[in-house]
């Protein structure tokens, strides 16, 4: 019977070598279906915008595969975090709850940002700072990712 | 909470690593109850007790204050 507890540092969290920790984890915590959102969703944004004539249900097709994608993926870490123990388990919760509040206080806030001019005052809408794609499902996964990452370490410093 | 964990362990000769195979959760958390900057979940403190055969409150001791 295998009796270890999933880890965190297996799904690239709490290590800097990102390339081994992915390399290594693609089949764990659901990583494998972050990959198909990220390999579906801009061709498909692509796709959507330049086939206006295709029929609906391809169209839809299209478009709901990365949100389904997004699903399986968030189910793969509840499995992964449900085989943590206990201590693993509560630090990657904590984790995962900040970076998801992080991504929606960065996702209601922006717009208002943008709004105030603030990118424009500050010179800063050359880098596009002003259209960020919150509305995207790989930048939304790769933003909660980072996010959470920050979380793991600040709540993992503790028990280190 | 205080505890005898390190002692414990130590008398079996047994590393971190092996406590927390026996125990069925990772080093890193024995390592942390031992340091007392974690204090372990009911079921996990009825395990090391069974573990080292004695009870609970031989293994961990609540603060007084």
């Amino acid at each position: 019977m295998n009796n270890k507890p999933n880890l965190p540092e297996e799904i690239g969290f709490g290590k800097l070598n990102l390339w081994g920790s992915w390399r290594g984890s693609l089949n764990k915590g659901g990583a494998a279906w972050m990959f198909v959102v990220y390999l579906t969703d801009i061709p498909g944004g692509w796709l959507l915008q330049h086939h206006p004539g295709w029929p609906l249900a391809l169209r839809l097709l299209i478009a709901l595969t990365p949100l389904a994608a997004s699903l399986l993926y968030v189910r793969g870490i509840a499995l992964w975090i449900r085989g943590m123990d206990e201590l693993h388990r509560r630090v990657t919760l904590g984790a995962f709850l900040f970076g998801t509040t992080l991504y929606l206080v960065f996702n209601a806030g922006w717009p208002l940002l943008v709004r105030s001019g603030v990118f424009s005052a500050l010179n800063l809408t050359r880098w596009h700072l002003d259209q960020m794609p919150f509305f995207n499902c790989t930048f939304t996964v790769c933003l909660t990712y980072l996010f959470s990452g920050l979380g793991y370490a600040f709540f993992n410093r503790r028990y280190k | 909470m205080k505890n005898k964990l390190r002692e414990l362990r130590a008398a079996k000769e047994w590393s971190q690593a092996d406590l927390a195979d026996k125990l069925g959760v990772s080093r890193q958390t024995i390592n942390a109850i031992e340091t007392e900057k974690y204090d372990p979940s009911l079921p996990l403190a009825f395990k090391v007790a069974r573990l080292f055969k004695t009870s609970i409150e031989e293994i961990f001791e609540l603060d007084k204050d």
